[in-house]
């Protein structure tokens, strides 16, 4: 076998790029494996967990190409096949046009979305001229200074434009899913209103699957509920969908108590919920019923629209006989609400678990986290650095939970699992090596009609001796009712 | 029930990572490439050098 590496100084080239090059590669005759990386710390370690050998000094300016081939010819062949992908990309895109083009390409009728995933130091100067073009926004990209989301929010609302983020997952407008979102199929005009993206999608997913179809999903992004930004976006999705829809739900996290009162101030009479994550009170007042859990929320909605229907709240399976030796939970989560929301419940039933994205502020833990109950957001940004999120590239967080399913102080494993646009085509690839010990629960965000299959995926999981969910609240209540 | 019903088209421009496009395609969408790069940053001693040399 033959090891090659290559280094590429100073160039940027986006992280998902590299990985489907890298997969590109590894379908070579003769090479056995391949990795394209931006050369950060944590990168290098994956590749030599991977087996490689990588050469010291690589910075994180720098992008890394390993190869292990039959040959040196081959690996010098798969070096050259990643060097001209990295120059034309994936995608061969019949044209291609420039900012400049944009005034030009917006016609008279169209509802033109800007879909912005460069890194955050760039965003500012694109979306500001986007608006300037009439366009709306849909920014993906997070590390957007909050006076800059200030600026473009303010200007999209002057002029009548959605500033959808920044760290905005998902959207959908009239029904069409823009980032990450699932293949909905019940017809429907409800409306959400989200500054979390899998939020939205596992309450879009799950008023789906109880006939209640989503037409609008306007993601604002984690800020926008902060005093700072004060809901503008918010306020502006909220007038759009009282004209389309017959129904609405917001959710959140943590909003400012100020820019809250007002929003619900705003909803009016249209029948709504407003789910802000990991609040312990539920209430209605007027048309507006407040909760902080998506099941719920999902409940009341199903009660209020479709009278005499109630959801179908899923039954827990037969515990069966844990070792007591076994005390850990372990949470690891691809999406950064459901973490929160699995937190929220947690330490409810009295589990009190720590997070590198805490629901409570007091049980935050960085990477030292091997003795402690924990629920671990994966797509965070210590996690992500120089690495597609793990909702496309599922590797590393699927790696942890095998891991943790070889210890035998671990009692329970839980685990989400996102399909739809946008999503890893093999959302669950490696935990088919789980061992034997701990309980391992796992939710599905999904629908059939998702590429990846919500039957074919969940008969997988279950395959493996996972215990699997529907929802991602009950799958943690579950979890909770194990470690009593 | 209000009207469900949108006469406007949705047009997606993308500019940043293509991973998102195929699946707005596969939903009958039309999405245009947008060509972005990060822009050429200098260092303040060269930009300064050029300046003075007056031929920034």
């Amino acid at each position: 076998m033959e090891e090659k590496y290559h280094i590429i100084e100073g160039k940027y080239v986006d992280s998902v790029l590299l990985m489907q090059i890298s997969r590109e590669i590894e379908k070579m005759k003769g090479v056995s494996k391949a990795s394209c990386m931006v050369g950060t710390a944590e990168n290098i370690s994956f590749l030599e967990m991977a087996g490689f050998h990588p050469p010291s000094g690589v910075s994180s300016n720098s992008v890394i190409i390993a190869v292990e081939a039959d040959s040196s010819q081959m690996t010098e062949a798969a070096i050259e096949k990643a060097l001209e992908l990295i120059d034309t990309g994936m995608i061969q895109h019949k044209t291609s046009y420039t900012l400049n083009d944009l005034p030009d390409l917006i016609e008279e009728g169209d509802f033109p979305v800007v879909f912005v995933s460069t890194p955050g130091e760039y965003v500012f100067n694109i979306a500001d001229k986007a608006l300037d073009s009439g366009a709306n926004l849909h920014i993906f990209s997070s590390n957007v200074p909050l006076e800059q989301e200030l600026k473009l929010k303010r200007k999209g609302a002057e002029k009548g434009l959605f500033v959808m983020g920044p760290d905005c997952g998902t959207s959908i407008i009239n029904g069409k899913g823009i980032g990450f979102a699932n293949a909905l199929t019940s017809p429907g005009d409800i409306g959400i209103i989200g500054s979390s993206g899998t939020g939205i999608q596992e309450l879009s997913v799950l008023l789906d699957r109880n006939g209640l179809g989503v037409s609008y999903a306007i993601g604002v992004g984690s800020n926008d509920l902060k005093q700072y930004i004060g809901g503008i976006m918010t306020k502006q999705a909220l007038s759009f969908l009282k004209e389309r829809c017959s129904a609405i739900a917001l959710i959140c996290k943590t909003p400012d108590p100020s820019v809250e009162k007002e929003i619900l101030g705003n909803l009016g009479d249209i029948p709504s919920v407003f789910i802000s994550l990991g609040r312990d009170q539920k209430y209605s007042s007027g048309s507006t019923y407040v909760t902080g859990v998506i099941d719920d929320g999902v409940s009341h909605l199903i009660k209020q629209i479709k009278r005499g229907h109630t959801a179908e709240q899923e039954p827990f399976p037969s515990t069966r006989f844990i070792e007591q030796e076994r005390k850990l939970l372990r949470g690891f989560f691809v999406g950064g609400s459901l973490c929160y929301q699995a937190q929220a419940i947690l330490h409810g039933k009295g589990i009190h678990v720590y997070s590198n994205s805490p629901a409570d502020k007091k049980y935050l833990v960085g990477k030292d986290f091997e003795n402690v109950d924990v629920c671990i957001d994966t797509g965070s940004e210590e996690y992500v650095s120089g690495r597609p999120h793990p909702m496309i590239d599922p590797e590393a967080r699927n790696a942890l939970v095998v891991k943790d399913s070889r210890r035998s102080d671990v009692r329970v494993i839980l685990l989400d699992v996102i399909l739809g646009y946008g999503s890893a085509e093999d959302p669950i690839a490696g935990l088919e090596q789980i061992q034997e010990g701990p309980v391992v629960v796992a939710s599905i965000c999904g629908t059939e009609s998702d590429s990846q299959g919500y039957a074919s995926i969940r008969k997988r999981l279950e395959g493996t001796g996972i215990v699997v969910f529907r929802s991602a609240s009950r799958a943690a209540e579950y979890a909770a009712s194990l470690m009593g | 029930m209000r009207s469900v019903v949108e006469s406007k088209k949705l047009k997606v421009f993308n500019i940043g990572t293509s991973w998102f496009v195929r699946p707005i395609e596969d939903q009958g969408l039309e999405v245009y490439n947008i060509d972005w790069s990060p822009p050429v940053k200098i260092d303040k001693d060269i930009l300064s050098i050029l300046k003075k040399l007056g031929r920034k």
